[in-house]
């Protein structure tokens, strides 16, 4: 027999399941835009720096690349998540696979090849930390993974290892390479974007 | 057109325009997911009970047996206050964080046209330097 209490007690832990709901994909979604948009400014911003100090030139094709596929993800951080990763790569992967050319790595490691070696490094670092950021924002992003223990785990192990686990997901060459057909449509809405801006 | 028989400029801009078709397809499972789990929690959580007092004890029955138990009600509201706390704890460290990146960002382009520039002596995050406290 249900008695008045007891239904309301139910109740209230019917809202707090809400509230914690919201709490999850509401507040917590923000907040993680904001961290991975925060990011990626940070990583611009060390581009730029690298511009400024006259280690590479601002019209050089590395630069214009890294900053317009940086502006793609900035623009469209919101849409950073494992659902969008199947549906961009399963339509890009034959597309790139046809023009080998136009892929994001293909266009970066030739643009790259003219920079002086000195820099070479900190320009492949940029572009790896960006693809590690994408790749977490994918991962913590998806509804099915926030509501697993995952991301628990992923914090807990991130505490503790820290910066030493950061450089070696890095070293993942299998990061990069997935995240192919994501950076090669967010170097082409980033140029989009660069685009309109210049035609307005 | 084909992308295979187009120009690159034009199969990059055909891309980017599919890439924001696709966009706005994943943007409508998204939400459908986010407030689907609101409108689930509100039946489970609020209709059910209230259905079960009007004499429905069948489905609402197990419902309320779970969400009364001591234990589910415990874990969901420290999970929410201890969440809550957290949330707005890493909000501010997010703050200060891009804080500390416009304000060295600003310092360094400053120093460029004028080294001899003066400071507040805010620390890098924008809080009061230690030694100005009393």
């Amino acid at each position: 027999m249900i008695t008045p209490s007891m239904a309301a007690a139910a109740v209230s832990t019917g809202i707090m399941l809400v509230f914690l709901w919201v709490l999850i994909f509401w507040c917590y979604r923000v907040y993680r835009i904001d961290l991975y948009r925060e990011r990626m400014f940070a990583l611009r911003e060390e581009l730029f720096v690298l511009a400024l100090d006259g280690k590479i030139q601002f019209s050089d094709p590395a630069y214009e690349l890294l900053r317009s596929t940086l502006n793609g993800f900035i623009r469209f951080g919101h849409q950073v998540s494992l659902i969008d990763y199947f549906v961009v790569a399963r339509s890009f992967t034959r597309q790139l696979a046809q023009n080998p050319e136009e892929s994001f790595s293909h266009r970066f490691d030739s643009a790259v090849a003219d920079i002086s070696e000195d820099v070479q490094p900190k320009l492949r670092k940029i572009a790896r930390k960006m693809n590690l950021f994408t790749f977490e924002q994918m991962v913590i992003m998806s509804p099915l993974v926030v509501l697993s223990v995952v991301p628990f785990l992923v914090l807990l192990i991130a505490g503790f290892a820290g910066f030493e686990l950061s450089r070696w997901m890095l070293s993942w060459r299998w990061i990069g390479r997935s995240m192919e057909p994501v950076d090669s449509a967010a170097l082409r809405l980033g140029r989009a974007g660069d685009r309109f801006l210049a035609s307005t | 057109m084909a992308l295979s028989d187009s120009t690159p400029q034009e199969r990059e801009d055909e891309i980017a325009l599919r890439a924001l078709r696709m966009q706005s397809s994943t943007s409508l499972m998204k939400e459908g997911i986010r407030w689907g789990g609101v409108i689930g929690g509100l039946y489970v959580g609020v209709y059910l009970p209230v259905s079960a007092l009007a004499g429905d004890v069948t489905v609402a029955t197990i419902a309320i047996d779970f969400l009364t138990s001591f234990k589910v009600n415990t874990t969901v509201s420290v999970t929410l206050a201890g969440g809550g706390v957290l949330y707005g704890y890493r909000e501010r460290r997010l703050r200060q964080r891009t804080i500390a990146r416009l304000q060295g960002h600003i310092r360094r382009l400053e120093r460029k046209v004028n080294p001899e520039r003066t400071s507040s002596n805010l620390t890098p995050q924008g809080r009061t330097n230690p030694g100005d406290e009393i």
